[in-house]
């Protein structure tokens, strides 16, 4: 799976790069001063290079926690958000990050306690009221679990803290550690999903939907709290009867106190990302529609985004409680 | 000294793979491999082609300043387009044996560390991958895992700013070590330490064409498009207007002859419209699509 690592000296003794390696035995190492001088150099192909990522193994000296970008959010009005690894092994047409990055290889920052370190301060920063730290923005908070082990020393942080919610959003399908842990009420875990025949398009290398419907039903039943992520609302031919049958499906697998909460959002990017990603992919059947700009975003337009909204929130009318609804309406 | 400039665009020849070697002898097994020609005899280096295999080679001469000047010599003399993959493949001296095996270079840098490149789609199931310091004098101490050369870095730099990363390469082949110090380059030596991998230069060159490929169908301007562009005036963001709004309407509708679509188009501005009807159209996921 992974070929190559490249990792920085000033953590080539760290236990974590140590255990990482280890699961890469017959990967080939090489030494680099700072992950940037790989990763951020301007002359990459992405395209060519998510064919085969490498690994690289850094550590993170600033930005452990930031906030949430605006309208990113499930209820709180605080909404942080860290980042242990950039990149993600799947390979989704829509997502954000393959027009943000240059390079399509994983970092994945081996400090993790300096990450703890800031979560713990910016919790005691913010002493009053909610608080929701998201996972899993820049990458799939599961999907390298295996490799990283990130959840299993993260979510003992975030035990028994009854004001801070942790959100890890996740496409994959391997559930441990979740699954031999007590489930953590303050823990969401929150499955992107959309349409199964649009993720067979879109979701490249992510487990099909009906996987993700059966793991989440398996969390659910063990007792963890769980997201619906309809997170981008894909236009598409016969739209509507896909997103009923979807919606249908998941609310006949996931027994209603189960759902913490649902949030939908449109398909949305920053002009320069959009075409971006557009010059990776332009023979990609989702940028053949003629999406709108304005005000430097590109977008499917206020009439179809309220469309689609109005037509989900009337799936999960009667449902699902609206207080357990929000919208999402960060542009990444 | 830009002459018998040879023209890619239209034309029949369609580059595949730029060699950028040192050394004659070094050159001599790719050439009589893959069937290269002496071409351009006016040309500043000496340079080869294949114009069935889409393969140029030229000749730089020892050295950083060599390899630079000749990786921008042939990429604007023959206008080398940004799918195309270049190679550097020559020998190197590195701290052990054996004499002969052949690396990919993941990382190359300076003496001094302060430039650093990381060139090439990895092929690490073909050979493996190593370092390379590149040199501006000869020398003949090698630390250990590095190997080393003398125009590895500025040709890496070069080339992956007329192509991109993943489509510049630098494959060496060890010549010398601490303890079998080349006096002199004898040119047969090399040649023998060249031919000697050519199994493995032939799979690799295989898998570089597939990412050229790729590249050149994800950046080649179309034909249909061309035609439009000879038959009515576009201004450069027309042009790039209707390169994009190609890309995306042959997408949809793949099997409508471009032609047809437009048939009825009078000027630039009717091509751009006529696209953007039937874009409106472009739904994801249509049956047809």
């Amino acid at each position: 799976m992974i070929d190559t690592i490249f990792i920085e000296q000033d953590v080539l003794d760290h236990e974590r790069t140590k255990t990482v390696v280890s699961k890469f035995p017959k990967s080939q190492r090489i030494i680099i001063s700072r992950y940037q001088e790989v990763f951020n150099k301007r002359t990459q192909n992405f395209r060519l290079q998510k064919k085969q990522p490498a690994l690289i193994l850094a550590s993170k000296h600033k930005n452990f926690v930031l906030p949430a970008p605006a309208g990113f959010g499930i209820g709180t009005k605080k909404n942080f958000y860290f980042s242990h690894m950039y990149n993600c092994l799947y390979d989704c047409r829509y997502c954000f990050l393959q027009g943000m990055y240059s390079s399509a290889n994983y970092v994945l920052f081996v400090n993790y306690e300096d990450f703890y370190s800031q979560i713990e301060t910016t919790i005691s920063d913010n002493a009053k009221g909610r608080i929701t730290f998201f996972s899993g923005y820049d990458c799939d908070s599961l999907a390298f679990e295996k490799i990283s082990g990130f959840l299993k020393n993260t979510l003992p942080v975030f035990s028994g803290l009854e004001r801070v919610d942790l959100e890890l959003r996740t496409k994959s399908v391997q559930l441990e550690p979740l699954l031999s842990m007590e489930p953590q009420q303050n823990c969401i875990v929150a499955f992107s999903l959309m349409p199964e025949e649009l993720a067979k398009k879109l979701d490249n290398k992510a487990p099909s939907i009906s996987r993700r419907i059966a793991a989440l039903t398996r969390l659910a039943e063990r007792g963890w709290p769980i997201g619906l992520r309809f997170d981008p609302l894909i236009y598409s031919y016969d739209w509507k009867e896909k997103y009923e049958r979807l919606v249908g499906s998941l609310l006949e697998a996931l027994p209603n106190e189960s759902i913490h909460s649902i949030s939908y959002g449109p398909l949305r990017f920053p002009k320069k990302m959009y075409s971006e990603i557009f010059k990776l992919y332009p023979d990609e059947d989702l940028f053949s529609f003629s999406m709108k700009e304005a005000d430097g975003i590109v977008s499917y337009g206020n009439g179809i985004e309220n469309e689609m909204s109005d037509f989900l929130l009337g799936q999960l009318s009667g449902v699902v409680s609206s207080e357990k609804i929000f919208q999402c309406l960060s542009q990444t | 000294m830009l002459i018998n400039k040879e023209k890619i665009l239209g034309g029949g020849f369609e580059f595949s793979i730029c060699w950028v070697i040192a050394l004659p002898s070094e050159a001599r097994p790719i050439i009589s491999a893959f069937k290269l020609t002496k071409t351009d005899e006016e040309a500043v280096f000496p340079i080869y082609k294949n114009e069935v295999t889409g393969q140029l080679l030229i000749i730089s001469g020892i050295g950083q300043m060599n390899a630079a000047a000749a990786t921008s010599y042939i990429c604007g003399r023959y206008n080398v387009p940004a799918w195309v993959a270049w190679i550097n493949i020559g020998i190197a001296g590195y701290a052990q044996e054996p004499l002969g095996k052949l690396f990919q270079v993941a990382k190359v840098t300076d003496e001094m560390q302060t430039r650093v490149a990381y060139p090439g789609f990895r092929f690490s199931k073909l050979m493996p991958l190593t370092t390379l310091i590149t040199k501006e004098q000869p020398c003949n101490d090698y630390k250990t895992d590095t190997l080393y050369d003398m125009e590895g870095l500025a040709f890496a730099e070069l080339a992956s700013r007329f192509s991109c990363n993943e489509l510049t390469f630098l494959f060496k082949v060890v010549s010398d070590t601490n303890a079998k110090q080349l006096r002199r380059i004898k040119p047969s030596y090399v040649e023998k330490l060249l031919a000697q991998n050519m199994r493995t230069i032939f799979l690799l060159v295989d898998e570089v064409k597939e990412l050229v490929k790729e590249e050149k169908r994800r950046l080649d301007i179309s034909n249909d498009v061309k035609v439009v562009l000879s038959k009515f005036h576009f201004s450069a963001s027309r042009k790039f207007q209707l390169v994009q709004k190609y890309r995306r309407w042959k997408t949809a509708f793949p099997n409508t002859p471009f032609s047809k679509a437009c048939a009825h188009a009078k000027s630039a501005g009717d091509v751009i419209h006529t696209l953007d009807e039937m874009l409106i159209s472009a739904v994801f996921d249509r049956p047809s699509s």
